[in-house]
């Protein structure tokens, strides 16, 4: 049974220069203990998806068609007062600058009662209990002495472990993390990469990871979604995907990884830069910076296409099978 | 015996908020010499109010205490029975300064603290309100505030004193309709900078209702620049106080605050008798200075961006 169903998400925005289409058409489904990741360039609309999850996207923004079924409900039709008890309970969201998410002027042991608390009919001893647990289980020592400590006390990996607690407090079904590790250097990036895959394993918690760095999602997520201009235009079993991009897009992406294999070469690039969403072009928005466009590419959307029972891909000219980037 | 009670209560109270405010970091507040200074001026000039009727030699109120054949007499002059000596004087009644100032620095802290407690929770409200709805809600409040800031403090003040007339409560009423402005556009703006930060929206994404997140994580966040504002609207609502009551339009002349004992030896200057005016200003400018000094080394202590 699957945790999270989304299908045909749109989220617009209407703005003065018109109505942006921040996410036009989105569909992923997510199983219990599944991590999806979530891949694109800044302003693909990967975070949109994820606030629109959370039903949190702020005006301008407005989620203008589609479901999303969180264990059956659609939480696109719940009212505010409902969403208000799915938020921080049974769906956490972990963002990116640890350095901003925690209340500067709030200790740490306040903030975690307050997320328990908010859900839960229990004891401040009981959601201090629950907290240091919480903490523990991230990796953070002496959890008891730090629980006492202000925000500024933690360095920047640190906050992101204490993000991280808080998130996991309540036991949500899923967690939406939006780029958690872009802002901590790379030991950090990888230790808290391993511990929440340990974490999520452990409790069954599906994991949506929503990041520009494909490296992250490699070793991490089960299924891959890769977005353009809004859209999802590849998405499969992690393994599958890498090891054989289908569209032109996702394989420009995997060429621009520096690797050791192809030392002393230039690196790949994809031309172009990423499209004003104001002003996406007709027919397929790659298509400008497409190797392979052609006129059918110019004037008509490619539909999602099925592949195979995991895999699909929005591509007129997909790459043929055997080619590896 | 219950009013001498309630007053330790207030200085306690007063104290302890204090306390709080600095939560162990007493050194960095207490960094220099200044700071001593100011903060002792400013506890002793709280006490002299608090126990003024304790302190001073004479009830300044009680008319049948004052010997009008006492009037005018120069500082370190005995009283006509010698019952008593004036030590900075008496003015034209025959009332000592010291005790008329002590009796006044009461009516102006009272004035001035009670004016600041309402109007910043007036414009608290309305402030953070505004930030938080947007919209229209947003324009017409802020063009309310704009409206009232555009017209000078003093001149709103006196005309509403002059429609109300004289009265401790009136001139609360006058000041605080006067000031609420200042607070609503400062909370607004810090409000809408802190509203766009995460921790609001990773509060709302832990499914946290409006009213929690307005007043446990947005008005926290909101004190530093208001506690700023406050100390200095506190001496400014002091020196306000004083303006109106010199221009005769402030509280009774039965309730002198310090304003109106300036104007009462204003007349007097010129021919030299310079007591009456000079040592209510004195005082007046020495408890002005150490609000705002205390003020100051609070928000430098206690802002969590100015440290490290």
């Amino acid at each position: 049974m699957s945790v999270l169903e989304v299908q045909e998400l749109q989220t617009h925005f209407s703005t003065r220069n018109g109505v942006v289409k921040a996410v036009d058409g989105v569909s992923f489904s997510l199983a219990e203990g599944q991590v999806l990741g979530l891949v694109g360039e800044s302003g693909s609309g990967k975070s949109v998806t994820g606030f629109s999850i959370l039903r949190l996207v702020d005006v301008p923004g407005r989620i203008v068609g589609g479901r999303i079924l969180f264990r059956g409900q659609d939480l696109a039709a719940m009212s505010q007062a409902e969403m208000r008890a799915i938020r921080g309970n049974r769906i956490a969201m972990i963002f990116q600058d640890p350095l901003m998410t925690l209340n500067p002027v709030l200790r740490i042991d306040t903030q975690m009662v307050e997320a328990v608390q908010a859900h839960h009919r229990v004891s401040k001893k009981a959601a201090l209990a629950r907290a240091a647990d919480a903490l523990t289980r991230v990796g953070i020592p002496s959890a008891l002495e730090r629980l006492s400590a202000y925000p500024h006390q933690f360095s920047g990996g640190m906050r992101q472990r204490v993000a991280i607690a808080i998130a996991l407090l309540n036991e949500p079904d899923l967690i939406v993390a939006d780029e958690p590790t872009t802002a901590l250097d790379v030991t950090i990036q990888s230790q808290i990469l391993s511990e929440v895959q340990g974490l999520t394993r452990e409790s069954g918690t599906a994991l949506i990871w929503i990041t520009h760095d494909l490296a992250v999602v490699a070793g991490l997520a089960d299924e891959i979604a890769v977005m353009y201009a809004g859209r999802i235009v590849e998405t499969g079993p992690i393994d599958a995907v890498l090891r054989q991009p289908r569209h032109p897009y996702t394989n420009g992406l995997l060429g621009s990884i520096p690797g050791n294999s192809r030392r002393g070469q230039a690196l790949q690039q994809i031309p172009g830069m990423a499209p004003n969403m104001a002003q996406l072009p007709a027919g397929c928005a790659f298509a400008p910076r497409c190797a392979f466009s052609s006129e059918q590419c110019r004037s008509q959307t490619p539909d999602a296409q099925a592949l195979s029972l995991t895999r699909s891909l929005r591509c007129h000219h997909p790459l043929p099978e055997g080619v590896s980037p | 015996m219950m009013d001498l009670l309630l007053r330790c209560a207030l200085l306690a109270l007063g104290l302890w908020l204090f306390a709080r405010a600095l939560r162990g970091q007493a050194d960095l507040y207490f960094s220099g010499p200044m700071a001593y200074i100011s903060a002792a001026v400013l506890l002793v000039f709280v006490c002299l109010a608090l126990f003024a009727p304790e302190i001073s030699p004479q009830n300044p109120y009680d008319l049948a205490q004052l010997n009008i054949l006492d009037g005018r007499l120069a500082p370190g002059s005995s009283s006509l029975d010698d019952a008593m000596v004036y030590h900075l004087g008496t003015d034209d009644q025959g009332r000592d300064i010291l005790s008329g100032i002590l009796y006044g620095l009461r009516v102006s802290l009272t004035v001035s603290l009670l004016t600041t407690l309402l109007a910043m929770t007036i414009g608290v409200l309305v402030g953070m309100y505004a930030a938080w709805k947007g919209g229209k809600a947003e324009a017409f409040l802020m063009r309310l505030v704009d409206l009232q800031l555009s017209f000078p403090s003093i001149l709103v003040a006196l005309m509403l004193m002059a429609s109300f007339g004289r009265g401790v409560d009136k001139v609360v009423v006058a000041l605080v309709i006067v000031q609420w402005a200042y607070y609503a556009r400062t909370v607004r703006g810090t409000a809408l900078a802190e509203t766009s930060k995460d921790y609001i929206a990773a509060a709302r994404c832990l499914g946290f209702s409006d009213a929690r997140i307005l007043l446990r994580h947005l008005l926290p966040n909101c004190v530093p620049p208001l506690l700023v504002i406050s100390t200095i609207q506190v001496a400014n609502t002091i020196v306000l106080e004083s303006s109106l009551s010199f221009l005769g339009v402030g509280v009774p002349i039965t309730n002198p605050s310090l304003g109106l004992l300036i104007s009462n030896g204003y007349g007097y200057m010129l021919s030299g008798q310079y007591w009456m005016s000079i040592y209510p200003g004195l005082a007046l400018l020495a408890i002005v200075a150490a609000i705002n000094l205390v003020g100051d080394r609070l928000r430098d202590t206690i802002n969590p961006r100015l440290k490290r």
